[in-house]
């Protein structure tokens, strides 16, 4: 609920500092894409966190299953078998996150600038989603230094 | 019309939603017993760490839900063990004051067959968990050693990564004006 609230207040007071006569759901659609880059971004952290810390459990789930089918030679499941997962993973993530922020701005930047052509207008329509922006940045970073939980791997 | 009911579909669903859950550290016989550990987050930190355990009869491999779980947990080779470990804002907790029979309950998180406790290790270095299991008038108890790694320093020490946003936007606006001044 709260994005979304924060999302429209952006779009409210954007259109009102551009001082634009245009109708809010499209003006709010048409910049709502711009953060499209940003959910990218902590897509990939997360994903890359889960691809690496596992990157090796199939090797055990495998032989679990040989194993259920009684077939021996592939030896008993290793389940703390080693993984891809290096302390540096946090740096991965907090840089696609830098990346997608950098690229939400420009995005809405283009946005903003298809709005109005002055240079002082289009930085107040600007301002209130670079905020917006910012927040959602915030906000992912403080998430990503949570305990992740992944069930089914165990840390090498 | 229609995006309201999605969206309050979405609402509505959100909280039966399972995604992840722990790492296996620890699974093998104890008496009668088939006992598997788990443990959130998989690559262990010094701070809060949530310890569940599934207790399944040997014969049947049927979990057993009506045991009394406790944890133990021993320094074997540990760091700095009186400096009070940094946690992430959402796991400030308090540090419980023994580390030895933590009780482990039913109900601790979203798998009900699990026992469960959030257990604070206080610093990094080589522990001993133990699990101790009571059934009726029988009593086991396995151990598993954890490595634990020394904690994540704070996003401050970060801050090298954090300052890539703003030298994007310095070096957009440069450009910009560099570009206007080559027009005038």
């Amino acid at each position: 609920m709260i994005p979304g609230i924060l999302v429209y207040l952006a779009g409210v007071l954007s259109r009102r500092l551009g001082n634009l006569q245009v109708p809010i759901k499209p003006f709010i659609s048409e910049f709502a894409m711009t953060m499209a880059p940003l959910g990218f971004a902590m897509w990939l952290a997360h994903f890359i966190f889960h691809l690496f810390t596992g990157s090796h459990m199939p090797i055990p789930v495998l032989q679990r299953i040989a194993l259920d089918l009684h077939l021996t030679f592939f030896g008993k499941p290793d389940w703390g078998i080693a993984s891809w997962a290096v302390p540096q993973l946090l740096d991965f993530e907090i840089l696609f996150l830098d990346l997608g922020l950098l690229v939400s701005l420009y995005a809405g930047w283009r946005v903003a600038q298809r709005y109005n052509d002055s240079k002082k207008r289009r930085l107040l329509i600007f301002a209130p989603w670079s905020l917006i922006y910012v927040l959602f940045f915030l906000v992912a970073i403080w998430i990503i230094f949570q305990p992740m939980e992944m069930r089914g791997t165990m840390p090498s | 019309m229609r995006a309201t009911l999605i969206f309050g579909l979405m609402l509505f669903l959100a909280p039966m939603s399972w995604a992840d859950g722990g790492a296996i550290q620890f699974q093998g016989d104890a008496g009668s017993f088939h006992v598997t550990v788990f443990t959130l987050p998989p690559i262990l930190s010094a701070g809060p760490v949530d310890v569940t355990v599934l207790v399944q009869d040997r014969p049947k491999l049927n979990p057993l839900l009506d045991a009394c779980v406790t944890l133990d947990l021993d320094a074997q080779a540990v760091n700095n063990l009186e400096k009070e470990v940094w946690s992430p804002p959402a796991c400030a907790l308090n540090t419980p004051a023994s580390l030895a029979g933590i009780a482990a309950r039913l109900n601790h998180g979203e798998n009900r067959l699990l026992y469960g406790a959030l257990v604070q290790i206080p610093s990094s270095g080589i522990w001993k968990l133990r699990i101790n299991i009571q059934r009726d008038s029988v009593t086991e108890s396995v151990s598993t050693q954890l490595k634990v790694n020394p904690p994540a320093p704070p996003p401050l020490a970060y801050w090298r990564l954090f300052i890539l946003p703003p030298l994007g936007v310095l070096g957009f606006i440069l450009n910009r004006i560099a570009r206007r001044r080559e027009h005038v």
